[in-house]
């Protein structure tokens, strides 16, 4: 991760590692499992970064994370807290079993959601704002593999990201945050996070 | 039949089968996610930052380098126990760049 968000600024200190077995929690976890796991293992407040690693978050799933929100606003601002970060399946950790998928691409996207980033093919259009940054092209669709170009919106400026971090390429293919991303996740987190 | 057993008994097997493509489960984003992204676009593309110019940052700028402490949590059924190292912890946080992985595994 320090790798990948150098460009854009952005260091992460691991603090702590800790391990936990529990069947409930690891695999296909329900809305309350979730809950229940959070409560007893978030650490940290809402500017800091907690990364879960579950054995298996069913239907294929790798990831997934909370956007940043306003604390003060929220309906509930400690379940907020609690839920706040990210799950990746345990398998896209680097060195560990899914193909294609266990360079630890999976963090970094899911990462990037937890900065505000969208995906670069949000809205699935090629009108519209897409994801709300500049300099990513517009993007129809995601991209599957890695494939050598991609091209989803022929009639607009730019081809498709299948480089970014925050597309569905495989991890090999993942590798920059364009410049303007890079800004959008300082402005949301100096927003959102710093210092709450 | 031999196959399907191997299936059963393999989390590895079973997650290799399951995980083709990527898929996320972020939500949509909320409508006042989105009024703050395109409020911070149209700042972006209209502002002339440091970041642009060379200058050195200074108090108040929302480009000041920013540092995440990070907590990690591996939560496993008991047949991956201790299937998640450390050393993959560290690779993920302190690494995790599809470039120096690629160059480290072959």
């Amino acid at each position: 991760m320090n790798e990948s968000y150098k460009p854009s600024g952005i260091s992460f200190t691991l603090q702590s590692t800790d391990y936990t077995t529990n069947a409930a929690w690891s695999v296909s976890a329900t809305d309350a499992d979730e809950i229940e796991m959070k409560t007893a293992l978030r650490k940290g407040t809402y500017e800091d970064l907690n990364l879960y690693f579950l054995s298996d978050l069913g239907g294929g799933l790798l990831g997934f994370c909370y956007f940043p929100t306003s604390l003060k606003t929220s309906a509930d601002p400690a379940l907020t807290l609690t839920l706040d970060g990210c799950i990746n399946l345990a398998g896209s950790l680097p060195g560990a079993e899914v193909p294609n998928y266990n360079l630890g691409g999976t963090a970094v996207h899911e990462t990037g959601h937890w900065f505000g980033l969208f995906h670069v093919f949000q809205g699935s259009a090629c009108d519209g704002p897409g994801d709300y940054v500049s300099d990513t092209p517009k993007q129809r669709v995601a991209t599957s593999g890695c494939p050598t170009t991609q091209d989803s919106c022929p009639g607009q400026k730019g081809l498709d990201s299948i480089h970014n971090y925050m597309d569905y390429s495989y991890d090999v293919c993942y590798e920059e945050f364009t410049k303007k991303q890079g800004k959008r996740m300082h402005r949301m987190y100096s927003k959102y996070r710093d210092g709450k | 039949m031999r196959f399907f057993t191997l299936a059963l008994l393999s989390p590895l097997a079973l997650v290799s089968a399951q995980v083709v493509e990527r898929h996320c489960g972020a939500p949509e984003p909320p409508e006042s996610l989105k009024a703050e992204a395109a409020s911070i676009a149209t700042t972006i593309d209209t502002e002339t930052t440091t970041l642009d110019t060379g200058r050195s940052s200074s108090a108040g700028n929302p480009y000041n380098k920013i540092n995440v402490k990070t907590y990690v949590h591996i939560v496993t059924s008991p047949e991956d126990t201790g299937r998640y190292t450390q050393a993959m912890v560290n690779e993920q946080v302190t690494q995790s760049s599809s470039t120096s992985l690629t160059k480290h595994l072959t």
